[in-house]
């Protein structure tokens, strides 16, 4: 054997005898790192390997630890503890859980590239769950469960991994800051195992269970009876009548709120009844003095056209005309209006004043003229304006007589004679009366 | 702070059974003799 190949071995050895110390110390992680390095200087030192491929097992990468254990028994293919080791976990009962659980684990690994984290923890607590010792699902879930700040779960996690591996520096790292972010960094050792650990039973440990009492079916009955009838009577006694007085008040006091709404629109109604009723009399009021303006208007307007055609006509010479018009203007003396008294003044002077002498003149020219009708007509117009003149009475009188119309005659003589005794016409009616 | 991504890179996927094969066909089982072998061969050959 050359030198070179011997010192090579003894390095290996050397990497291989730290490796173990780590290992026994649970320090898998640096002891993987080692028995590499030993490996790499003895490809042969099948102790490296098998350590290798059984710190791998441990782990839970079941895989690589057969993968070491095949090389190293084609390497060695007698008295290698490799050959034990590959029947062990051929053999295994749960050989099929551990293939399955890393499947899950690389299942969750195309997860979180994926960005499907809450799937990526389904995975890993299923890959946990077929493996315990899967530090790097352990690890992995506990970094995902600190990402979501599930502090306590991820130290759980965590701790589990640091039992099976110690000096996993990222576990190590998690770890710390699980525990900072948890607040619990004063807690370490003891403390910390009573933190995160779950109790276990251990066999010395006595359960003592609770006291079963067995009931019958008769008296489960019974009890379930008295029950209802427990209920009922506190629903009767208790319950009710508070829901009764709740009601009752509610309604008392939505009586007393629709009351004394009804109060106030009442008021509001008589109110407006009032307001309605001043607005009726203002209105009849108003009505009444427009009616009155537009009839005083209507009057006016009457009067005024009425007074100016009397003038007209006189001054036109159409006496009878002017006279018949003049007559029929009513309540001369209710006239007030300036302008209607200074017609009226007007055309008084001319048909009271002069009309009448000039209608009896026009009387006398008719019965002249032998239209003893028209003469009549213009006789009693004359009259009408000036009732107490005797010698249109006389006039009239004769003219009544020649008619033979002698009732109407001597009532016109009688009432000359009467009313003017002195006058020359109250000798001549006597005369013509048969006195 | 914890740089949740940069610690997630960090994971890689584990070998399955399926590929166990071509894992031990692959494997590299190189040492340190084999390196010293291979020196010294190109050297003799130099």
């Amino acid at each position: 054997m050359e030198l070179s190949e011997r010192k090579n071995i003894r390095i290996s050895n050397a990497f291989f005898n730290l490796a173990l110390e780590y290992a026994e110390q649970n320090n898998l992680y640096y002891s993987a790192i080692l028995l590499k390095k030993s490996i790499l200087f003895d490809k042969k030192n099948i102790d490296s390997r098998n350590l290798l491929g059984l710190i791998y097992y441990t782990e839970g990468e079941i895989v690589d630890a057969l993968i070491q254990w095949v090389v190293s028994n084609n390497i060695v293919k007698n008295n290698n503890l490799a050959t034990y080791f590959i029947d062990c976990v051929q053999n295994d009962p749960n050989y099929n859980q551990l293939k399955d659980s890393i499947k899950y684990y690389n299942a969750a690994i195309d997860d979180i590239n994926q960005e499907r984290n809450d799937l990526a923890m389904m995975h890993l607590n299923k890959a946990i769950e077929l493996n315990p010792q899967y530090v790097k699902a352990l690890t992995l879930l506990a970094l995902l469960q600190l990402q979501i700040k599930e502090n306590i779960k991820a130290g759980s996690n965590l701790y589990l991994a640091q039992k099976i591996d110690n000096g996993n520096f990222v576990i190590n790292k998690l770890m710390n800051y699980a525990l900072k972010v948890t607040n619990k960094k004063e807690i370490r050792d003891k403390k910390l195992s009573n933190l995160y650990s779950k109790k276990k039973i251990e066999e010395d440990d006595a359960i003592i269970p609770n006291k079963y009492i067995k009931i019958s079916t008769s008296q489960k009955i019974i009890f379930s009876l008295i029950g209802v009838f427990v209920g009922f009577l506190c629903y009767h006694k208790i319950v009710l009548p508070m829901i009764r007085i709740s009601y009752e008040s509610n309604s008392t006091s939505q009586i007393i709120t629709y009351a004394d709404r009804l109060n106030d629109l009442n008021k509001e109604i008589n109110d407006l009844t009032k307001e309605k009723n001043e607005l009726q009399n203002n209105y009849d009021y108003v009505n009444t003095r427009l009616q009155n303006y537009e009839e005083q208007n209507k009057n006016f307007t009457f009067r005024f056209e009425t007074l100016n055609s009397v003038i007209s006509l006189f001054d036109q010479g159409q006496i009878a005309e002017a006279a018949r018009l003049y007559i029929s203007i009513e309540n001369k003396e209710q006239i007030t209006d300036e302008t209607l008294v200074a017609l009226l003044n007007a055309a008084r002077s001319r048909i009271e004043g002069l009309g009448s002498e000039k209608l009896t003149n026009l009387g006398t020219d008719s019965w002249n003229a032998n239209n003893k009708d028209q003469a009549i007509s213009y006789y009693t117009l004359s009259l009408n304006l000036d009732p107490d003149n005797p010698e249109t009475m006389f006039l009239l009188a004769r003219l009544y007589q020649s008619l033979n119309r002698i009732e109407e005659a001597n009532s016109l003589f009688d009432k000359v004679i009467a009313e003017h005794p002195d006058s020359n016409y109250a000798r001549r009616s006597k005369e013509a009366r048969g006195y | 702070m914890l740089d949740f991504k940069e610690e997630l890179k960090k994971f890689k996927k584990s070998t399955e059974f399926d590929d166990i094969q071509d894992e031990l066909a692959n494997i590299d089982i190189t040492d340190m003799n084999d390196v010293v072998f291979k020196i010294l061969k190109e050297l003799g050959n130099k």
